[in-house]
């Protein structure tokens, strides 16, 4: 019986040994943050006093197709996680359009061509496009 | 988190505490009964205050809450507590339970510290909802655009409700607040199969299962990512211990009431949780209907207490959750898929590995405890009949809608089928350890149990008939 109850307790031990032999090991353990929403929240958190009282506003993203690929479409949900509650819809012809384009240096000249002006520029390829009222 | 927050986040919790006594919940199990239901009823509340839009809607339903708590704490008389002596090998397991508990602990906030906004489905699902309800004012319908299907504007509220009421009052969204929440029903999980273990088989095993509980890392890594699997888990293992309580005391009929809620506030979590009290239902009636009257007047209260959540689901399907497209697809199409066996194999094999994954040591060790303190007496194990048919029913629904969906499904299998399994794992263990002889009980002779077994009748006479007296 005794053996049972030591198995038992054994095996339900072995996270916490396993959890605490990591914990030494990791030196980042209890850093605030680290991971790539709060990364990317941090870095367009400019957009959310741009877009206040703006329900809805286009997302503009020259580097891929978020809908076959999975890393774009991951980061243009975190941008609507961060964003909310502005709707961003992947559509250009908005008044105002998030633009992401880290490592896209033709940009300007690609949101230039859809009829976009440059609103502001938060830097990191973060731009907020404004389309000219006619 | 500042004391503001602490306070908004436990009143409807500590509100509801008294209320589960009152309704013959054993202490442990009401308090871990409290979080649930004073969370499930918080987002019901910051439902229908938007439905009406109107915020004092949203506080009279918390002053609501707490009054109904005070009326209930001021009638209480007779919380439910098994008498049991601690035996040395119990205090020594509760002290690894603590150790168990602490690193989870640790575990948890190095998690939450570096991934505050949680995983993919709780920032993309749960959390996203949550900020459109707390920051868009009177465009709160937005949250459900269907420029938003990406993030399944169809699913239901319970959690994204809870927190949004935090935020609401906080009038700020700290990721604190999903965070603690998170944390709320993890250990609420934990206190809830200890509670509802140590008044139906003894403290021996309720100690064992919490600790097999913890001791799952799969457990603890989806309450860190703020997942809805292990709120729903958490309601499907109060639902199913509830009504076994309620077989065992029958005085305690209530208990089905609260099931009854618990059943509704899963399929208030998530949409598995409709499939899962659907099964309840079913199973219930069809044995009431054979059954004798007080499996009818349990059913009763079941179908009674049901019906909070069932208006509410009601309301969200009608007024505001987007029409669905999964049942447009021809049926010749979902008949194909469904008459394919390679389908089943492949679904039964990946269930298979995923449940091998998450049980892992836990799992080989609870084999071997079986295999050496055997089965507990008949009448002691009845309530994990019922649990397990739930369980293998629900399970066989998530098959069933693995082999018919148009997805593909060894990226469905992968991406959901281990969260599937955990939602089920805290009703496996109860339902193990209820049929399992307790340590103890095993290390008797026969008659002491037999002994033991009526002094449990007797006592329970008394405590029945010191309440018709009261």
């Amino acid at each position: 019986m005794s053996i049972a109850l030591a198995l038992v307790a054994a095996a339900s031990l072995l996270p916490a040994v396993a959890l605490f032999l990591q914990m030494r090991e990791v030196s980042t353990a209890f850093s605030t943050a680290t991971d790539s929403v709060s990364a990317l929240e941090r870095q367009i958190s400019p957009f959310a006093t741009a877009l206040r009282g703006h329900a809805v506003a286009g997302y503009f993203s020259p580097r891929s197709d978020a809908k076959t690929d999975v890393a774009a479409a991951r980061n243009r949900f975190i941008v609507q996680y961060s964003l909310a509650p502005t709707i961003l819809v992947a559509d250009s012809t908005q008044r105002l359009v998030v633009a992401d384009c880290a490592e896209v240096p033709s940009c300007h000249a690609l949101a230039g061509a859809a009829g976009l002006e440059v609103e502001r520029d938060f830097g990191s390829g973060w731009l907020l496009l404004r389309r000219p009222v006619r | 988190m500042n004391a503001l927050a602490l306070f908004l986040l436990a009143a409807p919790i500590a509100a509801t505490l008294p209320l589960m006594l009152a309704l013959g919940a054993p202490p442990a199990a009401a308090a871990a009964l409290a979080v649930g239901v004073g969370l499930g009823a918080s987002s019901i509340g910051l439902l229908l205050s938007l439905l009406a839009g109107s915020g004092g809607l949203l506080v009279a339903f918390d002053a609501t809450v707490v009054l109904a708590g005070l009326l209930a704490a001021a009638r209480l008389r007779y919380p439910h507590v098994r008498k049991e002596p601690w035996r040395p090998v119990q205090v020594l397991g509760c002290a690894l339970l603590a150790l168990a508990a602490g690193t989870a602990l640790v575990a948890f906030f190095a998690n939450a510290f570096a991934k505050p906004h949680g995983e993919w489905d709780a920032w993309a699902i749960w959390n996203l909802r949550a900020r459109f309800l707390a920051r868009a004012g009177a465009d709160w319908r937005n949250a459900f655009s269907a420029d938003l299907a990406w993030s399944h504007p169809d699913y239901p509220l319970l959690l994204p409700g809870a927190v949004a009421r935090l935020w609401t009052y906080l009038g700020a969204t700290p990721t604190a607040v999903p965070v603690a929440v998170a944390l709320l029903f993890a250990a609420a999980t934990a206190v809830m199969l200890y509670g509802a273990l140590r008044d139906l088989s003894g403290r021996s095993p309720a100690i064992l299962s919490a600790l097999a509980l913890l001791g799952t890392p799969l457990f603890l890594e989806h309450a860190t990512w703020q997942y809805a699997d292990i709120p729903l888990g958490f309601f499907f293992l109060a639902t199913l211990a509830l009504l076994a309580e309620a077989d065992r005391w029958p005085e305690r009929g209530w208990l089905a009431f609260l099931a009854g809620v618990t059943a509704g506030l899963a399929a208030w979590t998530k949409n598995e949780g409709l499939l899962f009290a659907a099964l309840v239902v079913a199973v219930r009636g069809a044995s009431a209907l054979v059954g004798s009257a007080a499996e009818r007047a349990a059913f009763r209260r079941l179908a009674l207490g049901m019906c909070p959540a069932a208006v509410v689901i009601l309301l969200f399907e009608s007024f505001i959750a987007p029409g669905g497209d999964r049942f447009n697809e021809p049926w010749t199409e979902v008949w194909a898929r469904l008459s394919d066996p390679a389908r089943y194999g492949q679904v039964a094999a990946a269930l298979a590995t995923e449940a091998a994954r998450l049980a892992r040591w836990v799992g080989a060790a609870l084999v071997v405890y079986l295999v050496l303190v055997g089965p507990a007496a008949p009448e002691s194990r009845r309530p994990s009949y019922f649990t397990a048919a739930v369980v293998l029913l629900t399970l066989a629904g998530y098959v069933l809608i693995y082999v018919v969906t148009a997805d593909a499904l060894a990226w469905q299998l992968r991406s959901s089928g281990p969260r599937l399994l955990l939602q089920l794992w805290p009703s496996v263990l109860f339902a193990i350890f209820v049929a399992a002889a307790s340590p103890h009980e095993r290390s008797m002779p026969p008659a002491a149990i037999g002994e033991r077994a009526r002094r449990q009748v007797n006592r329970r006479s008394a405590a029945a008939s010191w309440r018709r007296s009261a």
